[in-house]
């Protein structure tokens, strides 16, 4: 079922045809008056039609760059993305991106329903069409009673559901988020959490989530890519093997819970300490119970 | 902790004191108007002043008041608006154009940055002679004079402007596909707004300043040229009200652009105030 091919460095690939988007061999070297910074050496993975995978990885780690080569907004150095099976050269049409900074990423002169619908009249989807999708996508993050606010009249949690809404509404095939609760408290910051979930599940959306938290990248994630440190490759690609119902309270009390999120905190820590994976690595913990 | 319980303690008092200041705002302001009219009138009946060079404020103002009732007053307040408007809007558009064609390239900002420091601060009335050779006494004077100096005001402020698009509104842009009409449409220029009013308002304010200029030393029709003509007359009392209805054209212009500022820019920092979230 997982296939690894021999001597790449990187995590879990699929066969050919079954991946909705590849990473492969993807390089990404910043060219600065100081001199050139390599922020991501040589990353290969697949996400499967449908999946929700976290990136998790050491600060500093590219995690955003990788993020921004996929959407489409950075070029890779060399590698390349694939999106079903056509490179990616600019940001696609069947994806949609959700950005920690939600302040600067909505737009403050539109109300909330403006800013939900704007990709969509910008795409020419047909008006009676797209005022059903703006409100069943404010429905579905609940926020069906604000569409007249502006969005600087919410709170923090309130205007990253906006952002979701957005690309909710935009029907993506895949739905990148770029640490997108970073900057929210705790307890809007699981709310949010469980929101991704019914939204993942409800709409079948392929989710590749950005995150530093480990728990959350854990709690969230049917599987979870750990990244080393600079210039990055993949240090380790483990399959999430919790129920699929998660509870703030109940998921995060199973000791397998607590056992992953070990196993990830220890992986982080070897890559915070310089250790590199010799090669690629898929693993299955063995589930004790 | 003690934020929490000085925030709401503060945020009461700075609205108390805000309503407080408001009503008298308006009384001072009155006062202030009546206590200047008071030392105008008196300076002249005093004899500081010799009434034949500064007539006091009630025969001014009853001048004034006369020439509210004339056609030919209204007739130069007509010319001279007529020039500030088409100066002002054929200002605004050249400047708005070339401010988003320049802005949006790195190449162009980086060409044209000398030669824009080196016209922009030449003074506007220094192009008169100019004007009078090329046009004579006719409104496209005064118009060559307007444009020129509010074309600058404007074009600095949308620079301004369209170099502060926020690069994650427009990589949210691009990753939703806007096209580069779109981006321009929904992102650069709804950014960029802000500055564009504030140039309008300040180009607004110049555009008179050169609007009666121009009509004064060039002779272009105008409220200009009447007190050029009241004051080579010999109507001291109507070459003061001429001036003090140029001075109330500049509070109303003032007035107008700051509320249609507050209508078009309702949801900006500037003006909705302190976030409520």
């Amino acid at each position: 079922m997982l296939s690894n091919s021999n001597g790449i460095t990187g995590g879990r690939t699929l066969p050919e045809g079954e991946a909705l988007l590849s990473v492969r061999g993807l390089k990404k070297v910043y060219h600065t008056d100081g001199g050139d910074i390599e922020a991501v050496r040589d990353l290969t993975f697949d996400l499967g039609r449908g999946e929700l995978v976290c990136l998790v990885g050491p600060s500093g780690s590219g995690k955003t760059t990788l993020l921004k080569c996929i959407a489409g907004l950075l070029s890779a150095t060399s590698g390349e993305v694939l999106l079903d099976g056509e490179k990616v050269t600019g940001p696609p049409k069947k994806m949609a991106v959700v950005f920690q900074e939600y302040g600067r990423s909505l737009f403050p002169w539109l109300r909330v329903a403006d800013n939900v619908e704007l990709p969509l009249k910008n795409a020419g989807v047909p008006k009676a069409e797209r005022k059903k999708l703006v409100e069943d996508a404010l429905d579905a993050v609940g926020l069906s009673h604000v569409p007249r606010s502006y969005p600087w009249q919410l709170s923090g949690g309130m205007q990253q559901r906006v952002a979701i809404a957005r690309a909710v509404a935009y029907q993506p095939e895949v739905l990148l988020m770029d640490e997108p609760f970073a900057a929210v408290d705790a307890q809007t910051r699981a709310d949010l959490e469980d929101l991704i979930r019914n939204v993942w599940k409800k709409l079948g959306v392929t989710v590749l989530f950005v995150t530093h938290d480990i728990d959350e990248s854990i709690y969230l994630g049917e599987r979870v890519i750990i990244l080393s440190s600079s210039p990055t490759v993949v240090q380790e690609d483990i399959v999430i093997d919790l129920p699929a119902e998660r509870d703030q309270l109940e998921t995060r009390s199973l000791p397998r819970f607590t056992e992953l999120r070990h196993h990830v905190y220890a992986e982080i820590q070897k890559a915070k300490q310089g250790h590199r994976p010799e090669e690629a690595k898929t693993t299955f913990l063995t589930n004790p119970k | 902790m003690s934020t929490v319980t000085t925030t709401p303690a503060r945020g009461k008092g700075a609205r108390r004191k805000t309503t407080k200041a408001k009503v008298p705002n308006a009384v001072w302001g009155l006062i202030g108007i009546l206590v200047f009219l008071g030392i105008w009138e008196l300076l002249p009946a005093l004899g500081i002043v010799k009434a034949e060079y500064l007539p006091p404020a009630s025969e001014v103002l009853v001048t004034l008041a006369k020439d509210f009732t004339l056609t030919a007053f209204w007739l130069a307040v007509g010319e001279t608006m007529l020039a500030w408007f088409i100066g002002l809007l054929v200002a605004v558009l050249l400047a708005l154009v070339l401010g988003l064609v320049i802005g949006m390239s790195s190449f162009l900002r980086r060409a044209t940055n000398s030669t824009i420091e080196f016209l922009r601060p030449i003074p506007s009335v220094a192009l008169i002679p100019l004007a009078v050779l090329l046009f004579g006494t006719k409104i496209e004077s005064s118009l060559m004079l307007i444009i020129y100096a509010c074309f600058w005001q404007v074009l600095i402020q949308v620079l301004y402007g369209v170099a502060d698009v926020d690069n994650v509104a427009m990589q949210t842009a691009r990753s939703y596909g806007f096209s580069p009409f779109q981006r321009i449409r929904d992102v650069i220029f709804p950014t960029m707004l802000p500055y564009l009013m504030t140039g309008i308002r300040l180009g607004a304010a110049v555009a008179l300043i050169l609007a009666i200029t121009a009509e004064l030393i060039i002779g272009s029709p105008g409220l200009g040229k009447e007190i050029q003509l009241a004051q080579s007359g010999g109507a001291i009392a109507g070459m003061y009200a001429l001036i003090v209805a140029t001075g109330l054209l500049g509070v109303l212009i003032n007035l107008g652009m700051r509320l249609i500022e507050k209508r078009i820019l309702s949801w900006h920092v500037s003006v909705r105030g302190e976030n409520i979230a």
